[in-house]
């Protein structure tokens, strides 16, 4: 188990990681996710040690590991830049760890590089410097595999791969980690690789981590308007009126201009928002679902299968948006420039507070 | 006018300029021709006239016929062989200052290119322009200072006196004064390339390098020493071609009673007036300089540094 106490990161006046206290099972697939600047990368640093702390303890097995050297911690970073060893070939650069702590090389190379998919045949002896993207993602990770670590930390190491490429290595990712029963520590700014692959959540926002748990739960009952909004493209309704009763609240925005009770969760601060995500949302020239309100349609995007309507109420500036079925957008025989219901049923409500 | 009545005028105008003065200067080949001259003029030509002096008798070409004789590369060569005359003692003196050199320049170079590169961030450009503002200077009078300095009876003399030192050898006109005279001059020679290729590392190869378990030795021998080599090979190049050639260092730290080659190539073409001998021995410098150039050049793959810029 990996626990940190009040870990904290500053840069002269700037706090980039406020008291952090995160825990960690041993063969858990962690997320921590954040936009750029959020201190996550900091974060990850600190556990790596690649960066000292400004205050807090890291431990790793009850054992404090705060002020131990990179070289000393069970742990292995997977750049972000992959930080392949040019001069080396792959095979040079996967023995590497495996001489640095003098364990039996053997056949190991040629079984990690399979284990990362990679042809031993083929690639084994080229020069780091003449793979591709993915290759160098694949051999980066079998060498940290390679160093046998406790804990391996991922960096973005996806995030300058093509969409394809990203998709099949998230997956193999979270294989790998059933697999190892190994503990992974994966940093991203993209909210699809954080749900996709992780036991649990951790979600960073300016140095503080605002909310911890479950992809699942996180998306059904965020803490905040913030990681509402990030977990999916949303609208977002202030309240103007909330009262509770029996474990939900009795809500109202002046858009809307209804009344309507949805279920939240108690022991948080009296909610703020009501948020309902874009694909939740429909149009249509009559009002069929529970909640609704009249806007005009600013404009029409084709998304593949679905179309995003934008869609705006006359004197107010916010915009609203319906993520539909292609089909079901034409059947409502609706065009830009025209005037119609954004709807949605009332249980696809979320309230969060401020 | 509007944007497509300028676009028009101006794609009228290039056409009407066909075959005018813009055309002509347009193979970029043309771009060459002034330094393309100068170099022949002022290289090739001397180097060729150098290697028909060498075959020469006399000081002139034009007022004796063109006599060729191999009598001054019997001279020089024979008695390299033989260990009469200077010629041997001058080429160990050479070889020995510049393998020197570049050994201590290397020494001296490594760790404070290091430091620069990797380690010290505040007052770094300070220590840059104290490298660099010695270059601005002339090497005379950089090594006139030197002589003031170690000379019987100078600056050395009075401060080892004030610790009642009176008698001891003196530091001047021995091989190991050129020395120290060669490496301070072409100590930034060494110092900039290995501080730039320092430089080009990546910070997170070293940090992979120290998460993977390296000790400080596994990542000197590993990971820096490999990925600055090139900054190694192309500062000893340098080093050790320019002290081939150092004169003036030579000249005035050796004051006369310990010659290299190119202090003995000025005595031959000035104080004892015979070109041939000293373009024989220009042609050996030639010689000697292109053969370390190749061998040293031979330990680095070119491609394989093209390549890691990538």
């Amino acid at each position: 188990m990996l626990q940190s106490t009040n870990l904290r990161a500053e840069y002269g006046a700037l706090v980039a990681v406020n008291d952090v206290d995160i825990r960690i099972e041993t063969g858990e697939f962690a997320t921590i996710v954040g936009p750029s600047g959020c201190g996550k990368t900091t974060l990850l640093r600190m556990l790596a040690g690649h960066q000292a702390p400004t205050d807090g303890r890291i431990e790793l097995d009850g054992v404090d590991i705060t002020d131990a050297e990179p070289q000393n911690r069970p742990t292995s970073l997977v750049f972000q830049s992959w930080a392949l060893f040019p001069h080396m070939t792959v095979r040079e650069n996967i023995e590497f760890p495996m001489r640095n702590s003098g364990l039996e090389v053997g056949d190991r190379v040629e079984e990690l590089l399979r284990q990362v998919r990679l042809d031993p045949e083929i690639h084994a002896d080229k020069q780091a410097t003449e793979l591709s993207g993915g290759q160098k993602q694949r051999v980066a990770l079998a060498r940290s595999l390679a160093y046998e670590p406790d804990i391996l930390l991922l960096d973005e190491p996806l995030a300058s791969l093509d969409y394809v490429l990203r998709k099949r290595l998230q997956r193999e990712l979270a294989d790998l980690n059933e697999e190892l029963g190994m503990t992974f520590i994966y940093v991203t700014h993209s909210l699809e690789s954080a749900l996709l692959m992780s036991d649990k959540l951790f979600v960073l926002e300016n140095g503080n981590i605002i909310q911890t748990g479950s992809p699942e739960d996180i998306y059904r009952a965020p803490n905040t308007k913030f990681i509402a909004e990030f977990m999916g493209d949303a609208n977002t309704f202030e309240l103007d009126g909330a009262t509770e009763r029996d474990g939900s609240y009795e809500v109202h925005a002046a858009p809307f201009d209804q009344t309507t009770t949805v279920p939240y969760e108690d022991g948080r601060d009296t909610p703020a928002y009501l948020v309902v995500r874009y694909d939740d949302t429909a149009v249509g020239t009559e009002l069929t679902a529970d909640l609704g309100l009249t806007v005009a349609v600013e404009n029409v995007l084709v998304r593949g299968n679905t179309v995003l309507v934008e869609c705006k109420q006359p004197g107010d500036d916010d915009e609203y948006v319906a993520e539909m079925p292609v089909d079901a957008f034409r059947a409502t025989g609706i065009e830009k420039g025209d005037t119609a219901y954004l709807q949605w049923n009332a249980s696809k409500s979320i309230l969060v507070p401020e | 006018m509007s944007t497509l009545q300028r676009l028009r005028t101006r794609l009228g105008r290039s056409g009407a300029s066909e075959g005018g003065v813009v055309e002509l200067l347009a193979p970029p080949w043309i771009l060459l021709v002034p330094m393309s001259l100068l170099l022949l003029v002022m290289f090739v030509g001397p180097m060729v006239a150098i290697v028909v002096f060498s075959f020469q008798t006399g000081n002139s070409i034009v007022a004796t016929p063109l006599e060729w004789s191999i009598a001054t590369y019997e001279e020089v060569v024979g008695g390299v062989i033989s260990g009469e005359g200077v010629y041997g003692d001058v080429l160990v003196n050479t070889v020995a200052v510049s393998a020197t050199t570049t050994a201590l320049t290397l020494i001296v170079s490594y760790p404070a290119a290091y430091a620069l590169a990797r380690r010290i961030k505040r007052y770094k450009l300070v220590f840059l322009m104290l490298l660099i503002i010695p270059l601005f200077t002339s090497v005379n009078i950089r090594v006139f200072g030197w002589a003031l300095f170690l000379v019987q009876n100078g600056v050395l003399d009075s401060i080892v006196g004030l610790f009642g030192i009176e008698e001891y050898a003196s530091l001047m006109y021995q091989r190991s004064t050129i020395i120290l005279g060669t490496t301070y001059v072409y100590l930034p020679f060494m110092l900039f390339p290995i501080y730039l290729s320092m430089l080009s590392i990546e910070d997170a190869t070293i940090e992979a390098a120290e998460d993977l378990g390296a000790s400080s030795y596994t990542l000197f021998r590993r990971i820096l020493l490999p990925l600055s080599k090139p900054g190694i090979v192309i500062g000893s190049l340098f080093v050790f071609v320019l002290s081939l050639g150092a004169n003036v260092e030579a000249e005035i730290l050796g004051g006369g009673s310990i010659f290299t080659i190119a202090s003995n190539i000025q005595y031959s073409f000035g104080y004892s007036q015979n070109w041939p001998l000293g373009s024989t021995q220009a042609v050996g410098l030639l010689l000697i300089t292109v053969v370390s150039g190749i061998v040293i050049l031979r330990t680095i793959d070119l491609r394989e540094i093209a390549e890691r810029g990538d």
